[in-house]
């Protein structure tokens, strides 16, 4: 076993490095503005998660897969617990329970949930590589995700809640579940996509349907997955009438930004003007005008790539969106090398993760995504994010070491 | 390196490279079309365009006399911000707006714009900027970079009386931030007086409005069809003073040092409630200049100090109402007692002097109020104790604070046999101790407003009132009326015949042929009082006279105290007995046609 054994990957390491180098640069231009100069609260509070999170790192890589494997359930088990005690004892803010609070420490655990999943699907799709096509099979894994997402639902957090099924989604792909069967996954979301449109609604179903025959589809699931389909396109409605009202205002406020020039499409321009203002090279660390005169909302955590944006210009954001790259693609890189499969798994779910929630949170900086309340990972303040993101990083890691394993 | 393997479906990466490839090519096609094809555009609306949400200050509520005259209100003022980023840029300017605001440059630069947190917003330079400055800078406002105006609003006091009382607003310091929610540095708040006590009340709510600022926080105007939340205005006080009464008690001691207080005895109302020297009002209004503020504070005469409440001073005489009370309550003596005054008293080897050296005879109680026998009242002292001096004055208050809502009040002292073994020791002091403070002088300390409290429960006969200065909380928008919890009557703790017996004694201190007062006796306006002349190490006797009219159903109280004026009844009764003829000859102001005028007037 130890000779094969590898050194953590180099471009890996510095990527993550790098990333949680330019958060810490970030938090200090915001949290300098927000305290006018004087305290620095923020930055000082994400220095030491930083360090935390290095040691959530380390130990992380060095974990062996035959440690990881066995606990996996349990450490899946454990993260829906703490998800269940924050709705039993959570603390609430902004008509949102989100947060567990022990002394003065307090955490999201819906943030160590996206860790939980990776594992714990990793390993039950792991376990059964033969019965990837088996409807009972891939609805229980479908539940994996579909738990952690209900629980996150309650809080409210939309935004987060939407990680679990994309990474479930990925990690199903990623597995080998036949593609007919995916389509049927993905057919009630265009269903609700469409369902303000009869004649697209109508016509979308009929392509999946053609594609699914055309894909030998047995009958029975293809006209569940019909149903289904129908259901939801009838249901969307109904669940919009039910949305907070500051969710739909977010969606509205998307769909006509001048609607709402306070709320959320205040947030947007603000942004696009901070983003752009920055040029090509940037106004310069600490200059950045809607930074530091507090035009920008939110700027040390959802819309902190714009602050970076408008500091260190086009060059700057090129930086980030590259690091990103890095970990994404070198993640999935050894996943596809990997021997065994519940490392690759692991390492695919991990970088689907971080892609999905990164290019999210970028696409609402940029505006081309409503405002969904996502942290940058790595970047954005936060401490239960910043740790959790760094011990994902360390098992993927784990992964460019141990990738020979069986 | 890349590994074939048969176990599971990863062996098509291919797919996830190519959407995560796209989405983030599309990134930085978003990226360069922001930062580098609108780069320029945006970067001037960074610069220009701004919208920021505007605070809207509220009016501060208005002070009204108990007849609708107005004491305080806001009156507009311009004041002068500058952003020290852009001003830097400028020396000439610099040089130019320092000379304006009297600063040579490098104080003004060290001062000003030193210690500025954030160089890139604006600062206030200065409150209400004088007439002469405001021309300066508009003369020259084409080549004077990063500054502009702006009008607030400024305390007012139309009348310029009651300024101790009505007391002074201040800027928020980042010390006292937390006490306040919702306000920032350099908001006004009330610091003294009834603006610091119902700050609550008057402070009103900023209201805001979105208005599009350029990149130094300079409004450029309102963003149109911007939402705006009109600010709520503070609410109006109706005080208890009447100011023209308020106003003759300061005319009435002008050029000396002293203390007048008036109330209603039925009520607790306070009527006027003067200290000399005063001070004007408006020169605290907003901010002070540190100029006015040291001359006000290093000024010997204390202009500051509200005699009234905060001037702590031996009671003399005056207080022997409450030693009567007190040795008739505990039942040490009864109604018919009586002491032979020789002109003096021996205690050990010491001997204490009645202020009439050849005596005044047999005396009994009222004879003792009336003429003021010293030698009655060392005799009855001895008897009491000074723990039954000590409930002598707790029963009327005296030696306490009175809680009046003003604030800034000193308790005084009130002796008791406790208080003696903490200061002195318990072998420290011995019974020849007693004698001065029976009289009111010694280590016995009370104010002029607890000596009104004092005689306005005489006078009633049956309750002390807590003093009290607000009658009435208005909201100016909707007109309706509340009523501060501030007014509080206690019965005396003394039996009705004891009352009746103390008014009594003070109606002859007046009236009777005896009388230390008897020159304000007048057959057709009865009323009572009592003078006190309290030694003072430091120079001229203190003055003192407390008493009340008319008679019959009393409708003021008054406390007199004149520093270094001599005697009572020569110093302090004559004022006491101007101030309330004056009271009671007046015609009554019809109330509410002021009332409405002045609202009017407060609410722009």
């Amino acid at each position: 076993m130890l000779g094969n054994l590898r050194p953590p990957d180099l471009l890996l390491t510095l990527a993550v490095l790098a990333l949680v180098g330019v958060g810490l640069l970030a938090i200090y231009s915001t949290s300098f503005s927000a305290t006018g100069g004087g305290e620095l609260a923020n930055f000082k509070r994400q220095v030491s998660w930083a360090g935390i999170g290095l040691g959530a790192l380390l130990i992380a890589m060095m974990l062996p897969t035959r440690a990881v494997e066995p606990l996996a359930f349990v450490f899946y088990g454990l993260s829906l617990f703490l998800l269940l005690l924050v709705l039993a004892i959570g603390r609430s803010e902004h008509g949102a329970t989100r947060w567990l609070v022990v002394g003065s420490m307090r955490f999201q655990p819906s943030e160590f949930a996206k860790a939980a999943l990776c594992i714990g699907l990793a390993r039950f799709l792991a376990d059964h590589p033969k019965d990837l096509a088996r409807p009972r099979v891939i609805l229980t894994a479908l539940l994996f995700a579909i738990v952690p997402m209900t629980l996150v639902v309650i809080q409210p957090d939309l935004g987060t809640s939407v990680i679990f099924p994309v990474a479930g989604f990925c990690m199903l792909a990623w597995a080998g579940v036949p593609a007919s069967y995916l389509l049927l996954i993905v057919m009630p979301i265009l269903a609700v996509v469409t369902s303000w449109s009869t004649h697209l609604h109508v016509a979308l179903l009929i392509l999946c349907v053609a594609i699914l025959w055309q894909q030998r589809l047995r009958f029975l699931p293809l006209i569940t997955g019909a149903g289904i389909y129908l259901a939801a396109g009838a249901a969307a409605p109904r669940i919009w009438m039910h949305l907070h009202d500051y969710q739909r205002k977010r969606i509205l406020t998307f769909l006509n930004p001048e609607a709402d020039p306070l709320g959320s499409a205040y947030q947007i321009i603000q942004s696009k003007i901070a983003i752009g203002s920055g040029g090509i090279t940037g106004k310069g660390f600490l200059k950045g005008t809607q930074t530091q005169l507090k035009f920008l909302p939110e700027q040390h955590t959802d819309f902190i790539f714009s602050a970076w944006g408008e500091e260190f210009g086009f060059i700057g954001a090129f930086l980030v969106v590259f690091l990103f790259g890095v970990i994404i693609f070198r993640g999935l890189q050894f996943a596809s090398r990997a021997h065994n499969p519940f490392n690759s798994l692991l390492a695919a779910g991990i970088s689907c993760t971080v892609a999905f929630q990164a290019l999210t949170n970028l696409f609402v900086a940029t505006g081309w995504l409503p405002v969904t309340g996502l942290p940058l990972p790595f970047i954005s303040y936060g401490g239960s994010s910043l740790f959790v993101y760094m011990g994902m990083m360390g098992l993927l890691l784990g992964v460019t070491m141990r990738w020979r394993e069986h | 390196m890349r590994q074939e393997s048969s176990t599971g479906g990863w062996q098509r990466p291919w797919a996830f490279f190519l959407v995560a490839g796209l989405l983030s090519a599309l990134l930085m096609v978003r990226l360069a079309y922001l930062q580098i094809v609108l780069g320029n555009e945006l970067r001037d609306k960074s610069e220009s365009n701004r919208i920021r949400l505007v605070e809207i200050a509220p009016a501060r509520g208005a002070m009204l006399d108990r007849y609708g005259h107005l004491l305080v209100t806001n009156r507009p003022v311009y004041t002068l911000y500058g952003v020290p980023a852009e001003m830097k840029k400028d020396t000439v300017a610099v040089a130019k707006i320092s000379q304006i605001l009297g600063y040579d440059v490098e104080t003004f630069r060290r001062k000003v714009l030193g210690p500025v947190r954030n160089s890139f917003l604006a600062h206030r330079l200065q409150r209400d900027l004088s007439f002469q400055g405001l021309s300066q800078i508009e003369e020259q406002r084409d080549i004077l970079s990063g500054i502009f105006l702006q009008v607030e609003a400024k305390r007012y006091h139309p009348t310029e009386v009651a300024a101790h009382v009505l007391g002074y607003v201040g800027e928020v310091s980042q010390e006292e931030l937390p006490q306040f929610p919702g306000l920032k540095a350099g908001d006004l708040v009330g610091k003294r007086g009834i603006e610091k006590t119902y700050d609550p009340f008057l402070r009103g709510q900023k209201g805001w409005r979105l208005a599009v600022v350029n990149v130094f926080g300079q409004e450029v105007g309102d963003l149109e069809d911007g939402p705006r939340v009109a600010p709520i205005p503070g609410k109006t006080l109706h005080l208890t003073l009447d100011a023209e009464l308020q106003s003759l008690a300061e005319s009435l001691l002008v050029d000396k040092t002293g203390a007048i207080v008036a109330i209603e005895p039925s009520t607790g109302e306070v009527l006027a409630i003067a200290s000399s020297p005063t001070y004007d009002p408006n020169v605290f209004a907003g901010t002070v200049s540190s100029l006015d503020w040291e001359r006000l504070l290093s000024d010997p005469a204390k202009p500051m100090l509200n005699r009234a409440t905060q001037g702590t001073y031996p009671p003399g005489s005056a207080i022997k109402m409450a030693i009567l009370a007190e040795g008739l309550e505990s039942g040490e003596i009864p109604l018919s007692w009586s002491v032979s005054c020789g002109g003096a008293l021996r205690v050990g080897n010491r001997s204490f002097a009645c202020w009439r050296k050849k005596g005044h005879g047999r005396m009994g109680v009222l004879d003792a109020v009336e003429q003021s026998c010293d030698v009655f009242f060392y005799t009855l002292g001895l008897r009491l104790g000074p723990d039954g001096i000590h409930r002598a004055m707790m029963r009327f208050h005296l030696g306490m604070k009175t809680g009046i809502d003003s604030g800034s009040e000193l308790p005084g002292v009130a002796p008791s046999v406790e208080y003696y073994n903490r200061r002195y020791g318990v072998d420290g002091w011995t019974r020849g101790f007693i004698p001065s403070i029976s009289i009111g002088q010694g280590e016995v300390l009370v104010t002029p407003l607890q000596m009104c409290g004092y005689i306005a429960a005489i006078a009633d006969g049956h309750f002390w009132h807590e003093p009290h200065l607000v009658r009435e909380i208005e909201d100016p928008a909707t007109g309706k009326v509340e009523v501060p919890d501030n007014h509080i009557a206690e019965p005396v703790a003394a039996r009705p015949e004891t009352m009746e017996l103390l008014r009594e004694a003070t109606r002859r201190v007046v009236m009777g042929s005896h009388g230390t007062a008897h020159s304000l006796c007048d057959p057709a306006l009865p009323m009572g009082g009592k003078t006190g002349t309290a030694q003072n190490p430091h120079g001229e006797d203190h003055a003192w006279f407390v008493g009340y009219a008319p008679f019959e159903n009393p409708r003021i109280a008054v406390c007199v105290l004149v520093e270094f004026g001599g005697h009572g009844s020569s110093a302090a009764a004559p004022l006491a007995g101007r101030l309330m003829r004056a009271y009671l000859n007046r015609e009554q102001p019809t109330g509410v046609a002021l009332l409405a005028a002045a609202t009017v007037e407060s609410q722009d």
